[in-house]
């Protein structure tokens, strides 16, 4: 309980870090920046800049839940699974675990935004048309991608796990750039799917034809998390916990 | 009563454990005793469940493990020396613990944090214990449930002579309780005087 309350706490640190982040850029952005991502065709200097705002929170809840899982497995949670029920509840355990993380960085996030923007009264440049399904959409890509980072530790060290997993993050935003007409491609580098400013949610209508229907993108997300999570769950029963 | 039949256990092109059967009773304490590598610490693995058998099974009072059930029901264990969370003291570990399973009262706790003789450094914290009461703990937190099974890997590794008898005690009024208690090492002389059988361990072989 303790160890989740300084884990809430960095999130909230990490959510005002970015906030402050987007007020010193003078880039486009609406009344919820941490949803936007990055625009494209954008040329490279404003890609960087774009990137590291929405990165930033990626990075931190991937960084939290380093070791989350494998570490578990190797050390001090052997204690903890052999009084457990089973090797699939002690899963969903850390899955509920990580959910609790996703939100609280999410709910960090929206408040870090109404705060700042009450106390600064400021004019967002563009509007978000689609607020509800925007922060639906952002949560249920890092819940994403925090499920390749879960699969990946159960077959391999944690650090090894979350930097394959950072790196398939950062390259699918500058990769699919320069492939914004091919649909399939925002479907296989999927953390693009939760940006406002590819997916059309953000009032710039520009890419909304290439993505879609929200609702098959909800949908796709979902389908991924329950693919990973059934892989892990096929592997953590065969795992063995030397 | 733990039934292990025929176990074999491969880790890539090494067999590690090689058609061990074997039945450990009820009520009694076994020493499990070979060289460093020998297959002691797999066995432990092999009988708590922390490892897939290759061949063969372990059966924990019928219930085949891996089939039946994940793990043993009512199971304490020390294996290879895993520490407990360094930023608590030992009644706060083992709360934490208990929490779990909730079996153990907040009575349990700290009587088997007295019979360990840790009750003397109050609330310091684990980080600042030595490897012999990191040790006693290790075993607190594998009898305070009061469980059916216990495995200790090298239970008496760091701790002092007189350690060491109040451990042995520990474990002759577990054993009167039921227990069953599974003690792997390769310093026989310590846990001789207690065991009801020995076991010969070597090249992952009962000899």
């Amino acid at each position: 309980m303790i160890h989740f309350r300084n884990e809430a706490f960095i999130l909230f640190i990490v959510a005002l870090i970015q906030y402050v982040y987007f007020m010193n850029d003078r880039l486009a952005h609406s009344s919820f920046p941490f949803l936007d991502g990055v625009p494209t065709p954008v040329n490279y200097p404003h890609l960087v800049t774009y990137l590291m705002g929405w990165y930033i929170s990626i990075a931190a809840s991937s960084f939290i839940l380093l070791g989350h899982i494998s570490d578990s497995l190797v050390d001090y949670g052997k204690y903890i699974i052999l009084r457990g029920k089973s090797r699939f509840s002690w899963l969903m355990s850390k899955v509920i675990h990580m959910w609790r993380v996703v939100m609280v960085l999410v709910f960090s996030q929206l408040i870090a935004t109404i705060f700042f923007q009450t106390i600064l009264d400021s004019d967002p440049v563009l509007e978000l048309t689609h607020l509800f399904e925007g922060i639906l959409f952002y949560v249920l890509t890092i819940m994403a991608i925090l499920s390749i980072q879960m699969i990946l530790e159960l077959y391999m060290k944690s650090q090894l796990a979350f930097i394959l997993t950072n790196c398939y993050v950062l390259l699918s935003i500058t990769i699919v750039e320069g492939f914004v007409q091919k649909k399939v491609l925002f479907h296989v580098f999927f953390p693009n799917l939760s940006m406002s400013f590819r997916n059309g949610m953000m009032a710039n209508p520009t890419l909304q034809e290439t993505i879609g229907q929200l609702h098959e993108l909800g949908l796709f997300l979902v389908v991924i998390i329950l693919f990973l999570l059934c892989l892990s769950v096929i592997r953590i029963k065969k795992i063995e916990l030397m | 009563m733990i039934e292990v039949h025929d176990l074999s256990k491969k880790l890539k092109k090494n067999k590690v454990l090689q058609n061990i059967t074997y039945t450990f009773e009820k009520g009694r304490i076994y020493g499990l005793v070979g060289k460093n590598g020998s297959g002691k610490t797999m066995l432990l693995r092999a009988i708590a469940g922390l490892i897939i058998p290759t061949e063969g099974s372990v059966t924990i009072n019928e219930k085949v493990l891996h089939k039946d059930i994940s793990f043993p029901p009512s199971i304490g264990i020390i294996i290879e020396n895993l520490q407990l969370l360094p930023q608590f003291d030992a009644e706060t570990n083992l709360k934490i613990l208990a929490a779990i399973k909730k079996t153990a009262s907040l009575e349990d706790i700290q009587h088997a944090i007295m019979r360990l003789a840790l009750d003397q450094f109050g609330t310091l914290k684990v980080r600042k214990y030595s490897l012999g009461m990191k040790q006693r703990l290790n075993i607190a937190q594998a009898i305070f449930e009061k469980p059916d099974i216990i495995l200790l890997d090298e239970p008496t590794n760091a701790i002092d002579e007189k350690g060491v008898e109040r451990v042995l005690d520990i474990l002759k009024e577990e054993r009167e309780r039921g227990a069953t208690i599974i003690i792997a090492t390769h310093n026989k002389d310590d846990v001789f005087p207690i065991c009801d059988e020995v076991i010969q361990i070597s090249n992952g072989r009962l000899i």
